[in-house]
């Protein structure tokens, strides 16, 4: 795509832009709450004497440190997001690019359930069944054509893995309890 | 041990077939994960973090720097051939690189880059052979509030010289430093942060952190882009050779760059990723042929790829003298020591003179393996970004999760991954980068218990801290770098306005 396409490219997706704020925006007020969080838990710990400081002192500092930074940091998102509507500038190249090649989070969080599920997983069918079952999940969210090749993939990394890790290492991996894999 | 009975001993030992082997497959699966977007050394590395307690310190060693500087060589490749950086410490190389590619020099470009590497990779070696045993006999006198003021300088030196947002990484140092401090206190006895989660008394695993934040992140970060296909045209080996012009042009940007590097290396922060931007800047602006800069000069291939790689060798430095790891990388190949037992420090290199030596001596095979590698070989290496994503991502995911179970059999660990891999990817796609977070986690336990003994010490007078001469050196050099940060980011204020339209031409 050349520039000129690019650049065209940008107006109809000014939208998904702003989301990409709304983003930073409740990232940077998620990250404030956390650190609030974690000051305000600090204050169970002792801080003990200068001389003799307890286990309080370092989470206190970092915990102040912490809600500093995470409310500098939201001032910024905030203005950043309010200049860049306030303009509809194009931002910096790499941005430009994102909007490009617009990407798709909801892959992402598709891959992460399997992950999930995989956790779930283990201790019903054993670390190398879930393996091999979760690789032939995620190829399918990466849209992978047809079922054959996933299949032979994830049967590949399942012997793979168990002849690094079980037959050549000696690993106990974790052992199902339906399957006694 | 002196430096020649050391090194003839060093090269003893990494030339018994084992190592050898290693420093081969290290090599090879650099190159491979260099050429590869989105999988970089540390991903790689943390995967193979599992099998280092069966491999032994001095093996895995071998193997990490192997890994380490392949990368270095792979990503110039596809930002060579395809303008596709592999890694951000060859994005720079992109710009003049593709352009020669253009103009029918890709093998002259590849050449250079390839040589240059090796040249500077060499030198850097050197330098790490004579230093780095030097550095620890002046690190055996530093005490605690020495390494508070060290691990402070280093946190806020990344901090300064992380590109962006400086609020951005000082956040980040924030959230590293409070997830060490999850944990069981072994002074008080008191834990912290639990949650009444037996597993969380022990703290967070550095492994299963590093792992997700950036093993896991960056692949859920890579099946979320839209996948480009390149035109992959690879030179033949008629074309390897560089002109005689070309070959002139590239020897004073490799020496450049290799010093450079090197000097990049030991300080704190993305030491690649900025040698590799230094460089580029300098030979611009001391080429006699700047007006070809842009449309593929091959001062800013030689330059660049030279200061890389030199940076790979200095940032080993630190690691070895000091115990403090100062980049995301070092802290993973800190890690693999850990799981050994070898607890790196000042001491380390007298203590272990066979792991030092023999890690130098296969640094330097290491670096000739890559270069009679990839000259013959980059046409199959980079065939590689031909592999589906669809296939790939999910093959490297699941030896992740194996790797991050092997590590410490814990399935626990695995959750902690996959969490930090949510949490990363999210954080990365706002503008956050993982680098700060992932030292601050590594250094924060040390920097707590130095401060608590420094505090000890002094009787609770923070006055220790620049009554000491080290110590205040290092607060100097801090303020100091503070102080041009700041210099700085008032001078691209002005820029930051002009910038829309460079992108433009870009």
């Amino acid at each position: 795509m050349s520039r000129a396409q690019a650049v065209a490219a940008e107006v109809p997706t000014r939208g998904n832009r702003m989301r990409l704020d709304v983003g930073a925006t409740v990232g940077a007020v998620v990250l404030l709450l956390l650190a609030t969080a974690y000051l305000w838990l600090s204050l169970a710990y002792q801080v003990g004497a200068m001389s003799k400081p307890g286990p309080g002192l370092l989470p206190r500092l970092i915990g102040i440190l912490l809600v500093v930074a995470s409310v500098l940091n939201l001032i910024a998102t905030l203005r950043e997001s309010a200049r860049r509507v306030a303009t509809g500038e194009a931002g910096a190249p790499f941005e430009i690019n994102e909007e490009v090649d617009r990407p798709a989070p909801r892959r992402a969080w598709a891959t992460f359930a399997v992950l999930v599920g995989f956790l779930f997983l283990v201790p019903y069918l054993g670390f190398l069944p879930s393996l091999c079952l979760s690789t032939l999940l995620v190829m399918k969210v990466l849209r992978a054509s047809g079922w054959r090749r996933p299949f032979v993939v994830a049967v590949a990394v399942l012997l793979v893995c168990w002849l690094i890790f079980v037959y050549l290492l000696r690993l106990p991996l974790p052992v199902g309890l339906l399957t006694g894999l | 041990m002196d430096t020649w009975t050391g090194l003839l001993h060093g090269f003893g030992q990494a030339l018994s077939p084992e190592l050898l082997l290693l420093a081969l497959g290290g090599a090879v699966l650099g190159t491979l994960v260099g050429v590869l977007p989105g999988l970089g050394p540390i991903g790689a590395m943390s995967i193979l973090l599992g099998l280092t307690s069966s491999l032994g310190p001095t093996a895995s060693l071998v193997l990490f720097a192997a890994i380490y500087y392949g990368t270095m060589y792979g990503g110039s490749t596809t930002s060579i051939l395809l303008n596709l950086p592999g890694e951000s410490s060859s994005v720079v190389t992109a710009i003049e690189g593709h352009e020669m590619a253009k103009r029918g020099r890709a093998g002259a470009a590849l050449a250079v880059a390839a040589v240059g590497s090796f040249i500077a990779g060499t030198v850097s070696i050197v330098g790490l052979m004579l230093f780095a045993p030097t550095l620890s006999r002046w690190a055996l006198k530093i005490g605690p509030p020495e390494y508070v003021t060290l691990i402070l300088a280093g946190l806020l030196l990344l901090v300064f010289m992380s590109p962006g947002s400086v609020v951005k990484a000082l956040l980040m140092v924030g959230v590293g430093l409070a997830v060490a401090t999850v944990g069981l206190d072994v002074v008080s006895a008191t834990a912290r942060y639990t949650f009444g989660v037996p597993e969380l008394t022990q703290g967070l695993g550095f492994i299963p952190l590093v792992v997700g934040l950036f093993g896991i992140a960056e692949i859920l970060s890579v099946i979320s882009e839209k996948q480009r296909p390149g035109r992959l045209r690879t030179p033949g080996y008629r074309e390897m050779f560089p002109t005689r012009e070309e070959r002139t042009r590239s020897v004073k940007p490799v020496a450049r760059g290799s010093i450079l590097g090197f000097l990049a290396g030991l300080v704190p922060g993305p030491a690649p990723v900025l040698a590799t931007f230094a460089s580029y800047t300098l030979e611009k602006k001391l080429s006699k042929h700047r007006d070809q800069f842009g449309s593929g000069a091959i001062e800013g291939v030689a330059g660049p790829e030279a200061a890389n790689n030199a940076s790979a060798a200095a940032a080993f430095v630190p690691l070895m003298a000091l115990g403090i790891p100062f980049a995301p990388t070092m802290a993973v190949v800190l890690s693999a020591l850990l799981l050994n037992g070898v607890v790196p420090g000042p001491k380390f290199i007298n203590e272990n003179p066979t792991l030092f030596w023999t890690v130098i001596a296969s640094m330097y095979i290491g670096n000739i393996m890559l270069l009679v590698l990839n000259l013959p070989l980059v046409g199959v290496f980079a065939r590689l970004i031909t592999v589906p994503v669809t296939v790939l991502m999910p093959v490297v995911l699941a030896f992740t999760l194996v790797g991050v179970y092997a590590a410490n059999n814990s399935m626990f660990d695995v959750a902690v991954a996959v969490v930090a891999g949510l949490v990363g990817f999210l954080l990365k796609r706002i503008g956050f980068s993982m680098a700060p977070l992932v030292l601050a986690v590594v250094l924060g336990v040390t920097l707590e218990n130095s401060l608590r003994q420094s505090l000890v010490l002094s009787d609770g007078s923070l006055s220790i801290f620049v009554d000491r001469p080290i110590s205040a050196a290092i607060l100097a050099v801090l303020v100091a770098a503070g102080l041009w940060r700041v210099f700085t980011q008032l001078r691209q204020r002005n820029t930051f306005v002009r910038q829309p339209v460079q992108v433009e031409e870009f």
